[in-house]
C-alpha cells in the first residue's frame, strides 16, 4: 500500500498520477450516466457506442503514423466517433424504430472492423490490445484536460435534465402525452453515453468500459430508494472501483483495466447475494 | 345546443402494419360524462386512446380535443395508462412519480408549489400516507391509486384510463369506481377496458370498440351486444350495490 502511495508522488512514474486523477475525474460523470443507462436498459447501446470508438482510435493513430498529424490524437478520434454512433443510433431509434438491434450489432462490429483497417494500415503496427483492454501508460496530461472538460459537460447535463430522464425512463408513453420531447432526451442521453465512454476508454479499454458504466449503477440500484441516491452511490463506487484497482494493479502487476472490472464484478455478485439473502430474512419473518 | 364536444372524433382510421385496426370510428365526448369504452383485448382499445392523447396519428379522420389537434390540448388531458409495463427495480418513491405529472418542456427544477400540490393530490385519491414509499413496493390498487395522482396534479379537465382495474381485486376495484364517480363531479372521464364491472349505472355512455365502433346508452347493454361484440356469448355479472 505505502509502495503505491510512494509511486503516486513520484514525478518519474506521471502516468500512474495521470490515471488516477483520470479515475476520480471521470467518477461522477461515469454515475450519472451508468445510472441513466442502466435504469433506461440501453447498456447494449453503450456497448455498441464504445466498440464503435476504436473506428476513431484507428483513423487517429493512422493519421498520426502516415501524415504525422498530432493534434488528431486517438481520444478526439474516439470521441468523433462515440458521437456519430451516438447519433446514428439514436436517428434510426427515433426515425426508423423497426430493426434497431440489427442496425446496433452493424454499428459495433463496423466500428471494430474500421478500427482495425487502420491500425493494420499503419507502418509500425501498432498492438490493438491497448486500445481493446486499456493501457494506463497512454494517458498524457492533455488527455486529462479533455477528460475534465467532458466530465464537466457531462455531470451538469446530466443534473439539469434530472427530473426528465427520471420521467422518460419511467414511463416514456405518460411522458410524451404530457408533451415532453421524449426523443430529444434520448438523443441527450446517447450524446452523454458517447461521451462518457470516452472518458475511461483509454484507462479500461473499449471492451471494458461498458462494464465499469454499468456495474457500479446495477450494484448501487440495489440499495437505492431515489433516482439522485443511486447517481451518488454509483459514483462513489467507481471511484473506489478505478482508485483500488489501479492501485492493486501496481501493486500485483496484473493489467490495470482487467483488476478494476473484476473488482466491480466482484462487489456486484457479492452485492446480489448480499440482497437475495436480506430479502429471504425478510420474507421468512412474515 | 350543447357546446361543443371535449373530444371528437371523425372517420377514423388506424392500421398497423397495414392491419386496420380501427375503421371509420365516429364519436363525441361531452363535458362532464363519464365515458367506458368496452372491448376484447386486441380490439383497438389502447390504440384508441394514444390516437386521443395525440401519441398516435390516425391515417384517416379528424380528431380533436377540447376543439384543437390533440397535440395542443395535452395540458387540459390527464392520462392513466396501464401500470403492467413498470420496471419493479426502479428507484423512485411514490411522491417522485406524482411530480413527473408536473414537467412540460425541457430542463429545469420544480417550485415549491408544485411539491405541495403533490401531497395534496395523494390525500384526495385517499393515499396521503404513501407518499415517501417507494413505487415498487406498492399493490395493483395502490399504484393505481398514484397513477390517477399523477395524471390529477397537473389538474386536468378530462381524465383518460387504461384499464384500471387491470390486477385488481374487486373491493379495490369498486373504491376505485368510486373515486372517478366523485371526480366526474369536476372532471370528464373516459376510461377504456374489457371489464364490465366499469359500467354501472353511473356511466353515461358506452362505446364499444373491436376494430369497428358503436355508441349505446347505457340501457341498451344486452346479451346481444356483447355477443355481437366479442363474437361469442357472454356471461354478463352485475356489479349491484350492496
Amino acid at each position: 500500500m505505502n509502495e503505491f502511495l510512494s509511486a503516486l508522488s513520484n514525478t518519474d512514474i506521471p502516468f500512474l498520477r495521470y490515471a488516477f486523477i483520470a479515475g476520480i475525474l471521470s467518477s461522477a460523470a461515469f454515475g450519472v450516466t451508468g445510472t441513466y443507462i442502466v435504469v433506461r436498459r440501453i447498456s447494449y447501446l453503450a456497448g455498441a457506442i464504445s466498440h464503435s470508438v476504436l473506428a476513431g482510435i484507428g483513423f487517429a493513430v493512422f493519421l498520426q503514423d502516415r501524415y504525422g498529424i498530432t493534434w488528431f490524437t486517438p481520444l478526439t478520434g474516439a470521441w468523433i466517433s462515440a458521437i456519430l454512433a451516438a447519433l446514428i443510433i439514436g436517428l434510426v431509434n427515433v426515425y426508423a424504430r423497426q430493426r434497431e438491434d440489427t442496425t446496433i450489432g452493424a454499428i459495433w462490429a463496423v466500428g471494430m472492423a474500421t478500427g482495425l483497417a487502420f491500425l493494420s494500415g499503419t507502418s509500425s503496427y501498432v498492438d490493438p490490445m491497448s486500445y481493446l483492454f486499456g493501457n494506463i501508460l497512454l494517458i498524457t496530461r492533455t488527455d486529462l484536460i479533455l477528460i475534465s472538460v467532458l466530465d464537466l459537460l457531462v455531470v451538469f447535463l446530466g443534473l439539469l435534465f434530472y427530473h426528465q430522464f427520471l420521467a422518460v425512463s419511467f414511463d416514456e408513453e405518460f411522458s410524451r402525452a404530457r408533451g415532453l420531447p421524449a426523443g430529444f432526451y434520448y438523443l441527450i442521453l446517447l450524446f452523454l453515453t458517447a461521451m462518457t465512454v470516452v472518458l475511461m476508454v483509454t484507462i479500461v479499454g473499449i471492451v471494458m468500459v461498458i462494464a465499469l458504466l454499468t456495474l457500479p449503477a446495477a450494484v448501487a440500484g440495489l440499495f437505492s430508494r431515489h433516482l439522485w441516491q443511486m447517481i451518488l452511490f454509483s459514483s462513489l463506487l467507481c471511484i473506489m472501483f478505478t482508485s483500488v484497482g489501479i492501485g492493486v494493479s501496481y501493486i500485483t502487476d496484473l493489467p490495470t483495466g482487467a483488476t478494476i472490472i473484476l473488482l466491480a464484478g466482484g462487489v456486484y455478485l457479492l452485492a446480489l447475494v448480499v440482497k437475495l439473502t436480506a430479502s429471504k430474512i425478510q420474507f421468512s419473518k412474515h | 345546443m350543447r357546446e361543443s364536444p371535449v373530444v371528437s372524433l371523425r372517420n377514423v382510421s388506424f392500421k398497423y402494419n397495414h392491419v386496420p385496426v380501427l375503421e371509420g370510428v365516429n364519436f363525441f365526448v361531452h363535458e362532464g360524462e363519464f365515458v367506458t369504452v368496452l372491448g376484447p383485448n386486441g380490439g383497438g382499445k389502447t390504440t384508441l386512446i394514444k390516437i386521443i392523447l395525440g401519441l398516435l396519428k390516425p391515417h384517416t379522420g379528424k380528431v380533436t380535443v377540447f376543439g384543437k389537434p390533440p397535440m395542443y390540448s395535452r395540458k387540459r388531458m390527464g392520462y392513466v395508462p396501464q401500470y403492467t409495463l413498470f420496471d419493479r427495480q426502479f428507484p423512485v418513491t411514490v411522491g417522485e412519480v406524482v411530480l413527473t405529472g408536473l414537467l412540460t418542456k425541457l430542463g429545469g427544477f420544480l417550485t415549491r408549489d408544485e411539491k405541495v400540490s403533490v401531497s395534496h393530490v395523494l390525500e384526495e385519491v385517499d393515499a396521503g400516507d404513501l407518499k415517501d414509499r417507494p413505487f415498487a413496493d406498492l399493490s395493483g390498487g395502490q399504484r393505481q391509486k398514484v397513477l390517477i395522482a399523477r395524471a390529477l396534479v397537473s389538474n386536468p379537465d378530462i381524465l383518460l384510463l387504461d384499464e384500471p382495474t387491470n390486477s385488481v381485486d374487486t373491493g379495490t376495484e369498486n373504491k376505485l369506481l368510486n373515486l372517478l364517480k366523485e371526480l366526474n363531479r369536476r372532471m370528464t372521464i373516459f376510461v377504456v377496458t374489457h371489464d364490465m364491472g366499469l359500467v354501472s349505472d353511473n356511466v353515461k355512455k358506452v362505446i364499444c370498440v373491436n376494430r369497428v365502433v358503436r355508441v349505446h346508452p347505457t340501457s341498451e347493454i344486452s346479451q346481444e351486444l356483447f355477443e355481437g361484440l366479442y363474437g361469442r356469448s357472454m356471461q354478463l355479472v352485475r356489479h349491484d350495490k350492496v
